[in-house]
């Protein structure tokens, strides 16, 4: 992650984009919560709101990796394919994992 | 004869060679004495000394050479002084010193002497060549120089040691400055957000406490940020073009709130010389004046705060402008003058408990002011109040702006001021002035109708009025319903109210056809005029059964009033929200944000003419984009320019966007440049109305 330029990007100091991040993980993580309760209640509806949030964000924030992993789990939501989302949300879960990571490095 | 004449002879021969021989004599002693001297001097001097010969052989050392390389004479004439470098320089410093002897220079170098590591010594070697029949020799010197290389090294250690804590001070500062801001806008924003949970008066009060505290922890971390900055010497000073007019009626409006219902006159007094485009650092520049004028509610109870902006000196490119900023508030002592301008200084310590603040703010402004080329400084009477001054140099731009003219259909019109401040009747008759109408100024109420029929009555009406609401004695409303029915052709009137609550139904119910918050802003004002009184025939009916007209309180935006853009951010996300803020914040833009869509209903409708467009997002809990658009325009606010953000770039989603009514869209990830274009489109372009 490469926060100079991402900052860059959005004509941000460094500094706010950090916060911005710290903001993303802050929210992020309870999106993410939202997304597997959402599948262990085999609620959907939730797990694509949830996602498509994160997707959103991480969008505008040029997650670009964070918010393509969202996207793939709002669409199988949005299909009711709740069974085939595990990948998916791992992959979702060790991306955020690694933002926070390299975020508080 | 001749026996005489040898004699003679040979007596002269003795006599010169007896000369002879004491001249060999002086000469051998005066040689002994100079080989003396020079012995002594070899052997007492504090550096080795050396002389090779053109062949390389060594000629003569002295005992001091011989001992720093610790050998004997014999060995110091047979051995090159290279050959006692320690092992791993050895073969580069012989290059370097053949290659000098080759070349005939000078030769110098510290060079490491010695095999043994952990005693490594260090000397100084210089040689030159000398030159004579004989070809060249060289003679050099060596020097002890361990000790000084020693101290060398630990100064060179202690002083990176001293780099690096500097560098991670600075480290330190701008990961705290993040790791202390962080939480503290999670701290507001979640007070935020509790607030819109439905609580109850007392949970609602200390909610907003928690809050007014955050926001004002956060100000003073930015204080000490800014302190600090400056302390790295890391301020940076940007370069561009700003109106200080617009800059110093923006900080009014921000400070206003401060004074609250505090019997204050907030007067701002803009020169008519002041450019309307000046190049400096706005930020920078808005700050010192944001910091001396919000200090004025703080020590004022009652009678006025004004703001003076004026040309002090130009040259051919620069610019001084002098801003002074006088209360008529508590003042300072004239010994404590000086120190208020220095860190962690306030006039009085029982200050900073009963004022609050950091003691940091006048000494950046100060800082900032000398960094923009200028000071500040102040004057103060105790208990009649202080004027603060501030002075910055800035860049004369290019890139100027259409002269300030008012419109055509202000000429010659007729105007009559109604207020009770002598300062602001003062600016406002200044202002009138320029647009060249003819201005009439009352102090008071009560003669408004009388003068306004009379003026009629000499077959020279008045065309406007702007009629003050705080008047004591008659007040505004009161003056507005003495006029009801008093004239055949009542002129237009403008409200003038210091008030925060801009009561547009009160006013609009009292008959006035406009209204302006003080301190008028004389492009607003000129504006609206403009508008009134271009609209020709006059139509004004009796205010009672006024129902064609509506009141002009939405002000029409041109390019330079950008910095007065507001706009309605409605996004649930936090992340998005900040970075949105922060995104129109930087371009200049003020930023409201509502957390959903009814949110976002509730506060246009409650200051309509407040904001300049809204952003909506589409995907929002509570009620989405499209419906509270809907509502929006159900509800009549039909003007206001809304565009959607919507994360699903799928056909049709436009359509329903403009179905539901709003007037343009944007997609996610939100782009700058998509976002400035549509506040160029819809806010900066749009033609007055």
């Amino acid at each position: 992650m490469n926060i100079k330029e991402l900052s860059e990007n959005l004509g941000l100091e460094e500094d706010e984009y950090r916060e911005l991040i710290d903001l993303f993980i802050a929210s992020g993580g309870g999106d993410f919560q939202k997304i597997v309760a959402g599948m262990a209640a085999g609620d959907a509806d939730q797990v694509m709101r949830a996602a498509h949030t994160i997707k959103g964000a991480a969008g505008n924030l040029g997650l670009v990796d964070v918010s393509a992993a969202a996207k793939v789990i709002e669409a199988r939501a949005m299909n009711n394919q709740l069974g085939e989302l595990g990948a998916a949300v791992r992959a979702l879960e060790g991306l955020i994992k690694q933002i926070e990571d390299e975020a508080g490095a | 004869m001749t026996e005489k004449g040898t004699i003679l002879e040979l007596v002269k021969r003795v006599k010169a060679l007896e000369t002879e021989q004491e001249k060999t004599h002086r000469a051998q002693v005066a040689l002994k004495e100079s080989e003396e001297r020079f012995r002594l001097i070899s052997e007492t001097i504090h550096f080795g000394v050396f002389e090779i010969d053109d062949t390389g052989s060594c000629l003569y050392t002295n005992t001091r050479y011989q001992e720093i390389f610790g050998i004997s004479l014999v060995q110091s004439l047979t051995t090159p002084w290279h050959a006692f470098v320690a092992a791993e320089d050895r073969t580069a410093i012989a290059g370097r010193w053949q290659a000098a002897v080759n070349e005939l220079k000078s030769f110098s170098e510290d060079c490491r002497i010695g095999d043994n590591p952990a005693k490594t010594r260090w000397v100084h070697v210089h040689a030159s060549p000398v030159f004579s029949d004989a070809g060249a020799r060289y003679t050099g010197t060596v020097e002890e120089i361990t000790g000084r290389k020693q101290n060398e090294d630990e100064l060179k250690k202690a002083k990176e040691a001293a780099e690096m804590g500097s560098r991670a001070k600075s480290q330190f500062l701008a990961n705290m400055s993040h790791e202390i801001r962080t939480p503290m806008n999670g701290i507001i924003g979640f007070t935020d957000m509790l607030l819109e949970t439905g609580l109850d008066e007392v949970q609602a009060d200390y909610t907003n406490t928690i809050k007014r505290s955050g926001e004002a922890l956060l100000l003073l971390i930015n204080d000490i940020l800014d302190f600090s900055k400056i302390e790295a010497g890391e301020m940076e000073f940007e370069a561009i073009d700003f109106d200080p007019e617009l800059l110093v009626y923006d900080v009014c409006e921000l400070v206003r709130p401060k004074i609250g219902t505090k019997p204050i006159e907030l007067v701002c007094n803009i020169d008519d010389d002041v450019p309307p485009l000046v190049k400096g650092d706005p930020l920078r520049y808005r700050q010192v004046i944001t910091n001396l004028l919000g200090n004025a509610p703080k020590f004022t109870e009652q009678g006025e705060i004004c703001v003076h902006l004026s040309v002090e000196a130009q040259t051919e490119h620069a610019l001084h402008l002098h801003t002074t900023i006088s209360d008529t508030g508590i003042g300072i002592p004239q010994d404590k003058l000086g120190a208020v301008f220095e860190a962690f200084q306030q006039a009085d310590n029982s200050t900073s408990r009963k004022y609050g603040g950091t003691g940091l703010g006048l000494s950046i402004c100060k800082t900032l002011a000398n960094m923009m080329g200028g000071d500040t400084w102040a004057e103060s009477e105790v208990g009649k109040g202080s004027v603060f001054h501030f002075t910055a140099c800035l860049q004369k731009t290019e890139a100027q702006l259409p002269a300030r003219v008012a419109p055509a259909s202000l000429a010659g019109k007729r105007v009559l001021v109604a207020d009770d401040h002598a300062g602001t009747r003062q600016i406002l008759e200044r202002m009138l002035a320029a647009a060249q109408m003819q201005v009439v100024s009352l102090e008071g109420g009560r003669l408004v109708t009388p003068t306004l029929i009379q003026a009629q009555a000499q077959g020279a009406p008045i065309d406007i009025c702007l009629i003050d609401l705080g008047m004591p004695g008659m007040n505004g409303y009161q003056v507005a319903e003495s006029l009801r029915g008093a004239l055949e052709h009542p002129p237009y009137m403008i409200a003038l109210s210091s008030a925060l609550e801009r009561d547009a139904a009160k006013c609009e119910a009292a008959g006035f056809d406009g209204f302006q918050a003080k301190p008028v802003r004389r492009p607003r004002l000129v504006q609206m005029m403009g508008r009134l009184l271009g609209e020709g025939a006059k139509a004004k009916q009796d205010p009672g059964e006024n129902v064609g007209r509506k009141m002009h309180t939405q002000y029409t935006v041109r390019e330079a009033l950008k910095h007065s853009v507001s706009i309605l951010l409605a996004e649930d996300n936090p992340v998005n929200q900040k970075l949105a803020t922060l995104m129109l914040g930087k371009a200049g833009y003020q930023v409201e944000v509502a957390v959903n869509g009814r949110e976002a209903v509730e506060k246009y409708s409650a200051a309509p003419e407040k904001y300049d467009l809204i952003f909506m997002d589409v995907q929002m809990p509570e009620m989405d984009g499209q419906e509270a658009s809907r509502k929006l325009r159900e509800l009549g606010h039909t003007d206001v320019p809304i565009v959607a953000m919507t994360a699903n770039a799928m056909k049709g989603d436009r359509e329903m966007c403009l179905a539901a009514g709003m007037n343009d869209y944007v997609t996610k990830p939100i782009k700058r440049e998509q976002v400035f274009e549509m506040i160029a489109k819809y806010v900066l372009n749009r033609s007055a109305a």
